[in-house]
């Protein structure tokens, strides 16, 4: 695959770490999280690779242009418009999120507005860009981040306060059975290749979907799901992990640096974070922003040759976010973020059916 | 030719000793001698004198007859062929000489230019490398390519450009490795630049610039021949105007600002290390102040415990807040650099003399700056001049107050979403349809094709 299709995939993992995935898990640690992580890979590789394949059979074009020429029209508008609001929730999600961390642990002053609307500032921006110059960002942001994240990840695993043996209290809990909400989580990690219903449409070249491709997912998606489940538990301990809201934060926040200028390395973590969630932000926007354009569009309405519809998008968005984010406390955003990770299963169904009417259409 | 000989010969030199009647150097001479005449048009203070005695007066009278003569004109290498009257005209103002003889008219090129003197580098100078530059004459700079890139496919393309001074602009590239969609770009916009005067190179540049509003370069500017060579040899179009030691490489991207010619030159971990050190320069020049600000007004406890004592130790006495501080110091060194640029040699020394002591302790010992603060400005100033080519340093230093202003007002979040919003700015950026800011590791071969330093 094109080594953007890994960019967007990995930014949707390392994404995941902070959000509400791991919470959801470390709620069910007595329950059957770790045989939820388990069965969440092979689930994610699977559909990875089916939306891989999909994809690779029409190289250049995106899911708007495919069903335009193969699905009725009443039907396509329905599933963009479905498609467009969930991405755009998922924008809001990461961005609401962001803002409570940042809340939380850099800036308790400041006013939960003025920060939702400092990052959707530089997002308006972004999500306007052409879809190959947002996937140029992505992977200026991949190679300036994940590989401190990775050494982070290393220092946490080989601190001396990491104790194992909280790790195998929780390995012990691996006989109960999963929920659909815990695999659902852990299964959300695996989702990015969705974003190329948009950005399909810049992968011009021949793509292949080979084991290669799928092991190195598999790998990656493996140590995040390990990583953000295990880490808390081994540094904050098995017994009240459950009771934090940000356990990877909290947990980053145990570790120091012994001879940098900077001591904490939460603040690393914080600004490393901040770079990866604008990517995911930056990613799920753009695509909504594609996708709802596509479905509706004003051509009328417009200012000295630019079209403002994307605009008027943009500005919806941004005033919902500072609507929601008033209005949300944190435990809701865990247990709403529950409820999206939830939605997502049943939207892949109806995407793989789409897919298969529209690979046996392509066909014949 | 057809043109010239509609024309009557008579109206030729009626309509040339029209136009230039009002010249004081315009000169009509006549040639007799026995039975022979020829008839001399030219401007004197454009012709090369020793050329013109050598070359067309001298064989004149040693020559037998007119046809002789004629003959031996037309097989000189300096005839020019002829397109039209105002190609006349124009050639003439250029140094070109009219000969009339037996009644047909010869145009010869015997310029005297005074600019074709080779200029030492001094914008890019380098340790190891050539150390002549361009010159001011376009013949002389073009030669110096050929000189240095010996391959039939090497195309030079001329043309003119400015409407009421129509410089000569040469298109040079290699038609084996150039990009054809870029070099098509690159054309269209010069058919379509309308300025009646372009002076210099950079000016062209500014022009060949879609947007009104442009912060960052998108091509690029030098005076180094090896450069040019090896931009040229990686399937770049180089521009050279008439008139100005330097030429221009289009497209420029924003790592080919961040590489110097050197780099070639070097082994391979002396070239990892100058690379390295040189995007460190960068990121401190654009971070570092706005760091000192976040971290002491916002943030102090991201330092380790001793060092946000020792910052807000050194900040005791300073009567305003961080930015204040910080800006002010940036104004004071940003004018202390400006002041140096324009100030001729011999007083710029006295500038920095003085500039430093404002900077220096008298800041600290007056309140008006930490000490860590001076330490900051010297080390973002010194790193600024790290950025190989002046541009993007340029560009950069404009950038820094970008992230010092986002700093102030949202601390360490501030300063990352404005670093970010760069990346996306560039991002977003193309340079003649070559993407701005793409890192190219897959394929490399195939992607890099017409953008290496």
């Amino acid at each position: 695959m094109s080594r953007y299709f890994y960019y967007i995939t990995f930014i949707n993992m390392v994404t995941s770490m902070a959000a509400s995935m791991p919470k959801i898990l470390l709620l069910h640690r007595e329950g059957g999280a770790i045989v939820s992580i388990l069965v969440s890979i092979p689930i994610g590789l699977g559909v990875c690779y089916l939306i891989g394949r999909f994809y690779q059979c029409f190289p250049g074009k995106g899911l708007p242009e495919l069903m335009d020429d193969y699905i009725p029209k009443f039907i396509k508008i329905l599933f963009l418009l479905v498609i467009g609001l969930v991405w755009f929730a998922a924008g809001l999600l990461s961005v609401i999120m962001y803002s409570f961390i940042i809340k939380r642990f850099l800036s308790p002053n400041a006013n939960l507005i003025y920060i939702v609307s400092l990052i959707l500032l530089f997002i308006y921006y972004g999500a306007l860009m052409k879809s190959k110059n947002v996937l140029y960002v992505l992977e200026m942001i991949f190679i300036l981040t994940v590989p401190l994240v990775i050494l982070l990840i290393v220092k946490a695993f080989t601190n001396d306060y990491f104790e194992m043996d909280f790790v195998k209290v929780a390995i012990m809990h691996a006989q109960n059975f999963p929920t659909f909400s815990t695999v659902s989580a852990a299964s959300f990690i695996f989702w990015g290749p969705a974003n190329l219903v948009i950005f399909n449409r810049v992968m011009t070249k021949k793509q292949s979907m080979t084991w290669k491709s799928l092991a190195i997912l598999g790998l990656f998606g493996t140590g995040v799901l390990l990583t953000s489940y295990f880490m808390p538990i081994g540094l904050l301990g098995f017994e009240n992990v459950g009771t934090i809201i940000y356990p990877g934060i909290t947990a980053s926040d145990t570790l120091h640096f012994q001879y940098w200028i900077i001591e904490r390395v939460v603040f690393v973590v914080l600004m490393l974070l901040l770079a990866i969630t604008f990517a995911s932000i930056l990613t799920h926007w753009h695509v909504a922003i594609e996708v709802l354009t596509n479905v509706i569009y004003f051509k009328k309405f417009k200012w000295k040759k630019h079209n403002l519809t994307p605009h008027l998008f943009l500005i919806i968005f941004w005033i919902t976010s500072l609507q929601v984010v008033t209005y949300l406390t944190e435990y809701q955003l865990v247990k709403y973020t529950g409820y999206f990770y939830n939605l997502f299963p049943f939207l892949l169904t109806v995407m793989f059916l789409l897919f298969w009417v529209i690979r046996r259409r392509a066909k014949a | 030719m057809n043109t010239v000989k509609a024309l009557s010969l008579h109206e030729m030199i009626s309509l040339i000793t029209q136009e230039f009647q009002t010249s004081f150097d315009f000169v009509e001479k006549t040639l007799q001698i026995d039975e022979k005449t020829a008839q001399l048009l030219y401007i004197k203070t454009v012709v090369n004198g020793t050329d013109l005695q050598e070359c067309v007066i001298k064989p004149f009278f040693e020559l037998p007859t007119e046809h002789h003569y004629k003959a031996y004109l037309t097989s000189l290498p300096q005839q020019q062929e002829l397109k039209g009257k105002e190609q006349i005209l124009d050639e003439m103002t250029r140094g070109s000489i009219v000969v009339i003889v037996q009644g047909s008219i010869l145009l010869l090129d015997i310029k005297k230019v005074n600019t074709d003197s080779v200029q030492q580098v001094n914008l890019e100078p380098t340790l190891q490398g050539p150390e002549l530059a361009l010159s001011e004459d376009i013949a002389t700079n073009i030669n110096l390519i050929r000189q240095r890139y010996h391959s039939p496919s090497l195309t030079i393309e001329m043309q003119q450009i400015g409407q009421r001074s129509n410089q000569s602009l040469a298109i040079v590239y290699d038609s084996q490795s150039v990009n054809q969609a870029v070099l098509e770009i690159i054309k269209k916009k010069i058919e379509s630049l309308h300025s009646p005067l372009i002076q210099t190179t950079a000016e062209m540049q500014r022009l060949l610039n879609d947007k009104k509003r442009s912060l960052l370069p998108t091509s690029m500017l030098t005076e180094r021949t090896d450069r040019i060579i090896y931009n040229i040899s990686g399937g770049k179009v180089v521009l050279l105007l008439d008139g100005n030691p330097v030429s221009l490489i289009a497209p420029a991207v924003f790592f080919d600002f961040m590489s110097a010619t050197e780099d070639n030159y070097r082994p391979f971990w002396v070239t990892m290390f100058n690379k390295i050190l040189r995007y460190l320069g960068l990121i401190i020049c654009l971070t570092l102040p706005a760091l000192y600000v976040a971290i002491s007004s916002y943030n102090p406890e991201v330092f380790r415990f001793e060092l946000a004592l020792s910052v807000s130790g050194s900040r005791i006495g300073v009567p305003y807040p961080s930015f204040i501080e910080v800006l002010f110091m940036l104004i004071v060194m940003e004018l202390l650099i400006e002041a140096s640029i324009r100030l001729p040699k011999v007083i710029a020394g006295t500038a920095t003399t003085v500039g430093g002591l404002i900077l220096g302790t008298a800041a600290t010992e007056a309140a008006l700056t930490s000490t860590i603060m001076i330490i900051i400005v010297s080390a973002m100033a010194i790193s600024t001049f790290v950025i190989p080519i002046n541009e993007l340093g340029f560009a950069i230093r404009i950038i820094k107050y970008g992230v010092l202003l986002f700093a102030t007002i949202g601390g360490l979040l501030g300063l990352v979403l404005f670093l970010l919003g760069f990346i996306m700015y560039m991002a977003n950026m193309d340079s003649f349809g070559e993407p701005y800011f793409k890192l190219f590791i897959q394929r490399k071969t195939a992607e890099v094709k017409g953008d290496t330093a």
